[in-house]
């Protein structure tokens, strides 16, 4: 008898994946019917073209894959740092490559085929949407960043709002995830969340606006573009670097990792999940490590500019570089109160963005002739 | 194929204003309210008015929804996340019209992208639409509101609201047909800045003071009601 309902489990299993299977390929047919023919007749006419391809640009270069590796590499690197700042060892071995550079691989394996557990008072559809509207709202932002003039795959005139838009939407989530646990733990670190959000957010509007006001324009392309000959950091030092604690506060990096205090709140919004859904919101905080390592080199360090290598290679050494700055803060810096970090906000932050901001006014006449 | 999209858009932005006002959760409301938002900054964008939809996005969703959603948190309901009940309040009446409702809004829609003149129906609307819900809402709060018969009155309000929507939504896309769908709108941010500052500059400073003054206003109570209740201790 056991053995029979077992058995007819997995057949509706196996039949579920089949039709899920089905679906999935019927839609990228349909969806990806022209695209693909077009990569498929440049492979025998001209493979250079494939490098340029809006499929190629999604799937493999700054979009899916190249966010993945990084994502990746960031996730080994920072506990490998931590450990080598602390006199530990930190990863050690997992698979064939030395130094357990497969250890976030191993991870997700583990996480893949773990249970998904839902607490029973938990508010069922709110909890298991959070984690993927948390990823998706991690991961829009990589489309809008420039990796070169060719290689952004949204173009969009006012992408930097676009950016600030997906961005203000994640403690939104993060907040619905600590409500829908029903967890005081996962509550408390929702809110966290929220009033983080209140405390970074508008000094990190003030500060981008130096860059808005230097390339007069809101498009991540043209900041870039305005940068060919001085980066930004030379002439708005200031707001690059208010910027830049903005962007630890928002990715709740090591000062500022108060809405998941692991020894006050155990693990703050995300106490009560497991499995893949745990999984995704680490991949989601660390897709948009990536994207803001790249909105911070487009806004103050000149984007793809620099001598003698292609463009884009200066951009993922860019990125590379402000990535491994982020996430090098564990090893340094305690966490301070979230009371702290508000007062910090408000009565440091927005007054030194703004100073900068007028001084990028007094000096306008000067600055017009530097860019032109 | 060009209807199928704005549609699809009204339904979604329609469901969400409703379910917005009808759900018995206050944070599942909140949640409709968002989408309710995202769904209008889809209109604008659109209508090809890319820096109203951003901005729509932008206060109205990363600010003002998640405001009204911490509010609700925070002081609002004490109901535990598995209590939240159906919503049983609208039943078989209000769904049936809410889709009747949808249906005509998609037939004024559809005769604005099929340049069919509906000024007739247009005008009929405009004048009968607000009747229903001034109708609808004496009897609502005229009306006792219990049993079956209040929710009967409230899909009626809701059927009011719905025609007016689709009314006015049908009659922007047909206007929006004319001059945004048509071509490319040139897009510039600072021609945007120079018209604003050179036509309406000093409103903009007048309203810009008051708005800074509205906030030090507000930090200022709240400063002061803190400070006061030190001194009370």
């Amino acid at each position: 008898m056991a053995s029979s309902t077992r058995r007819d489990f997995f057949k509706a299993l196996l039949a579920g994946v089949a039709i899920a299977l089905l679906i999935g390929v019927a839609l990228d047919v349909v969806l990806l019917y022209r695209p693909l023919l077009d990569v498929l007749s440049y492979l025998f006419t001209n493979p250079s073209l494939i490098l340029i391809h809006p499929l190629f640009m999604v799937l493999i270069f700054p979009g899916l894959g190249f966010v993945g590796i990084v994502a990746v590499l960031a996730i080994w690197g920072e506990r490998k740092f931590a450990a080598k700042v602390q006199n530990r060892v930190g990863p050690l071995y997992a698979g064939a490559l030395p130094g357990g550079i497969l250890q976030p691989i191993a991870d997700l394996l583990k996480l893949l085929f773990k249970e998904i557990i839902i607490p029973k008072d938990s508010d069922r559809l709110v909890f298991v949407m959070a984690p993927v509207a948390a990823f998706l709202m991690g991961a829009a932002p990589v489309a809008l960043v420039p990796y070169s003039p060719s290689y952004v795959i949204f173009d969009f005139p006012l992408s930097l709002l676009l950016f600030f838009v997906f961005t203000g939407f994640f403690p939104m989530v993060l907040l619905l995830a600590g409500w829908s646990s029903n967890n005081k733990f996962s509550f408390i670190g929702g809110l966290r969340a929220l009033y983080q959000q209140a405390s970074y957010e508008i000094p990190m509007f003030l500060s981008a606006l130096s860059a808005v006001m230097l390339a007069k324009s809101f498009s991540l392309m043209d900041i870039a573009k305005a940068q060919t000959g001085v980066w930004f950091i030379v002439l708005a030092p200031i707001s690059a670097v208010v910027f830049f604690t903005a962007v630890l506060a928002e990715l709740e990096k090591f000062p500022f990792e108060i809405p998941e205090a692991e020894s006050e709140i155990v693990a703050g919004w995300m106490t009560e999940y497991s499995g893949m859904t745990y999984g995704l919101y680490w991949f989601g905080i660390y897709v948009k490590l990536v994207a803001f390592s790249g909105l911070f080199a487009v806004l103050f360090l000149g984007g793809w500019n620099g001598p003698l290598i292609p463009a884009p290679w200066w951009m993922i050494i860019k990125v590379g570089v402000v990535a491994t700055l982020i996430i090098s803060t564990r090893a340094f810096f305690p966490r301070i109160r979230i009371d702290q970090l508000i007062s910090a906000g408000w009565t440091k932050l927005i007054p030194l963005a703004l100073f900068n901001i007028l001084i990028l006014v007094a000096l306008q006449p000067w600055l017009v002739r530097l860019l032109s | 194929m060009d209807y199928i999209i704005p549609l699809v858009l009204l339904t979604y932005t329609s469901i969400m204003a409703l379910l917005s006002l009808e759900s018995r959760s206050l944070v599942y409301g909140a949640i409709s309210l968002a989408g309710f938002f995202i769904g209008l900054s889809l209109f604008f964008f659109l209508l090809n008015l890319p820096y109203l939809g951003v901005f729509q996005l932008l206060v109205y969703v990363g600010a003002i929804s998640v405001l009204i959603l911490f509010a609700v948190m925070v002081i609002g309901e004490h109901q535990k996340a598995g209590e939240v009940r159906r919503f049983r309040a609208f039943g078989l009446v209000g769904g049936l019209l809410l889709a009747l409702a949808m249906a005509f809004a998609g037939i004024i829609l559809l005769m604005s992208f099929l340049d069919v003149s509906f000024a007739p129906l247009y005008s009929v609307l405009v004048y009968v639409a607000p009747v229903v819900v001034l109708i609808t809402f004496v009897v609502l709060f005229v009306g006792e509101p219990k049993g079956r018969s209040h929710y009967r009155y409230r899909a009626f309000g809701v059927l009011g609201a719905a025609l007016i929507f689709g009314s006015f939504t049908g009659v922007f896309s047909y206007l929006g047909g004319l001059n945004a769908f048509s071509g490319e709108v040139p897009f510039d941010v600072g021609r945007l800045a120079d018209f604003v500052m050179n036509n309406y500059g000093f409103l903009m400073v007048v309203l810009g003071l008051l708005l800074a003054s509205a906030a030090y206003g507000a930090v200022a109570l709240a400063k002061k009601e803190k400070e006061e209740e030190e001194e009370e201790r």
